[in-house]
This record gives structure tokens, C-alpha cells and sequence, in this order.
């Protein structure tokens, strides 16, 4: 009776097994989806926030080379603020006509996402993630 | 133990021949039944993530807004009263910029308020997606943005 239970058990055991193996990359998709998902997202809102706070820093100068490296700074500091590398950022700024009062100033910043830590992470996950702002420069700061 | 084995199989006649059949698939069974609510979680994840993205961009773009606005300003008005006083064509530049950050963001006011901050108010329609399958096609969101006009400053770099 004994060996038995125990053969019945192992039975169990083992189908159980062999229903999880057939449910499981099911559910690895979905998970690896989540993952990939959450961090294009958090990679999203870094950058809208780097470009904001890029731009924002430039167009409160009216030097263009100092304009040009508050961009680059604040872009870098909101990403690190963000908890992500601010190297594996490309920071553009354009600017339509010489720098001055009123000058349109975009910035333009791209985060190189790294493949999520999951099954099939690096198709789900894309590369790049870019987001720009666009404001004029302060027209009149250092009026007075 | 052997014992206990034995009552349990006096007390359900047929438990040995049949138990294995009716477990079988059981595992199966449950993730049929469950999928359905984990597939509604993520979709509700996805468009909760998706709309905070869209709604975040819409609030800085309306920021960008108020700082085209608030360089749109009656230099004679402040310099005469102290009071920021906005130029006609300020909503037009505002939305203009709107339109430029954020294609979906709709400026309705641009103001200034009793401390001279110059003051966006907005819309965007926001669309989601697992949402959509039910009949939620658009969410409208409320944006604004502010930002001081840069008077006072009395040498550049400050």
C-alpha cells in the first residue's frame, strides 16, 4: 500500500511538472513584456524630463557656448537623478538664427536603453528613446 | 502513516483508481481561468504607464508654454506700475510652442496672477489602449504650466 502512495504521488509530481513547463513560457512572455515595457516608460519620462530641464537651463543664458553646456549639464544631472547613466545620452541642442533674446532653442535628448533583464528582452525593448523641448531664450533677462 | 492511508481510502471509495484522472490538467485549468485577469492587470498597467508618460510630457510642454508666454510682456506696463502685463499676441505664442513640445496639448488661458507668474492652462486628450477595448476611446487631462518672467536681473549670469 505504502509503495503505492508513494508511486501515485510521484505521478502527481510529475504532471504537475510537465503542465508547468507548457504554461511557463507563457507566462515568461508576459513578464519579459512588463519588464521591457516599465523601463521604455522610465527611460520615457527620464528623458521628456532631461530635454525640459536641458532647455529650460539654456535659454536662461544669453551666451550660446554657455547655453549649450547648461544643456548638456542639466540634461545629465536629471538623468543621474533618474538613476541612469547620463553617458549613454546623446544631447543635441539647435537653434534657429544666432543665439539671442527670443532665439527658438530645441533640445533634443536620446537615452540608449539596455536590453531588460528577460526572455526576448532585446526584441520588446527599444534602443533608443528620444524626447525634445522647445523654448525661446529668456528676452528679457539682463534688461535692467 | 500506513494506517492513515488506509482510512483515507475506506472513507473515499474509488479515490486510488480515479484521483490521478481528475487531477490531471488542473494546472491548465487554473491558468485558463487566471490569464484573463493577469492579461487585464497588465493592459491596466500599460495604459496607467502609458497615460502618465502622455500626461507628464503634456505638463512640461505647457511649462515650455509659460516661458514663451512670460517673455511676451509690456516692458512700459512693468517699468511704469511693477505689474507683468501680457502682450495680445502671448496665447498665440504660447500654443504655438505647445503645438511644437506636445501636438496634443490644447492651451484655453494664459494669464497672470497676482504674484506677476505667468500661468498656462491646458487640455490633452490622452488614448489608451487596453482601455479602448471597452469603450474608453480618449480621457481628457487637465494641464498647467508657470513660469516668472526674467525681470530683475541686473547682469547676465545671475
Amino acid at each position: 500500500m505504502k509503495a503505492r502512495d508513494k508511486s501515485q504521488t510521484r505521478k502527481r509530481r510529475g504532471q504537475s511538472y510537465v503542465e508547468f513547463i507548457i504554461v511557463l513560457p507563457l507566462f515568461l512572455i508576459i513578464i519579459a513584456g512588463v519588464i521591457g515595457f516599465g523601463q521604455s516608460l522610465y527611460v520615457k519620462l527620464a528623458t521628456e524630463a532631461a530635454a525640459w530641464s536641458a532647455t529650460r537651463h539654456a535659454v536662461a543664458t544669453l551666451n550660446r557656448d554657455r547655453g549649450i553646456n547648461q544643456a548638456i549639464l542639466g540634461s545629465r544631472y536629471t538623468l543621474s537623478g533618474f538613476g541612469l547613466n547620463p553617458d549613454s545620452a546623446r544631447v543635441q541642442v539647435t537653434m534657429w538664427g544666432g543665439w539671442g533674446r527670443g532665439t527658438q532653442v530645441r533640445t533634443l535628448v536620446c537615452y540608449h536603453v539596455p536590453s531588460p533583464p528577460a526572455p526576448l528582452g532585446e526584441v520588446l525593448s527599444p534602443q533608443e528613446v528620444c524626447s525634445q523641448q522647445t523654448m525661446p531664450v529668456y528676452r528679457w533677462k539682463s534688461q535692467w | 502513516m500506513g494506517r492513515q492511508g488506509d482510512k483515507v481510502t475506506k472513507r473515499l471509495p474509488g479515490f486510488q483508481a480515479t484521483g490521478l484522472n481528475d487531477e490531471r490538467g488542473q494546472v491548465l485549468a487554473w491558468t485558463v481561468i487566471l490569464l484573463p485577469l493577469l492579461l487585464a492587470l497588465v493592459g491596466l498597467v500599460f495604459d496607467g504607464g502609458l497615460l502618465w508618460v502622455q500626461f507628464r510630457r503634456a505638463r512640461w510642454a505647457a511649462d515650455g508654454a509659460a516661458v514663451a508666454a512670460a517673455s511676451e510682456i509690456d516692458v512700459a506696463a512693468f517699468a511704469r506700475d511693477g505689474k507683468v502685463v501680457l502682450h495680445p499676441e502671448a496665447p498665440a505664442v504660447a500654443g504655438w510652442y505647445a503645438q511644437q513640445n506636445d501636438p496634443h496639448l490644447h492651451i484655453t488661458r494664459v494669464y497672470v496672477d497676482e504674484d506677476n507668474v505667468v500661468r498656462v492652462r491646458g487640455w490633452v486628450e490622452v488614448e489608451p489602449v487596453f482601455l479602448s477595448l471597452f469603450g474608453v476611446d480618449g480621457m481628457k487631462l487637465n494641464v498647467r504650466g508657470q513660469e516668472r518672467p526674467a525681470w530683475g536681473i541686473s547682469q547676465e549670469g545671475q
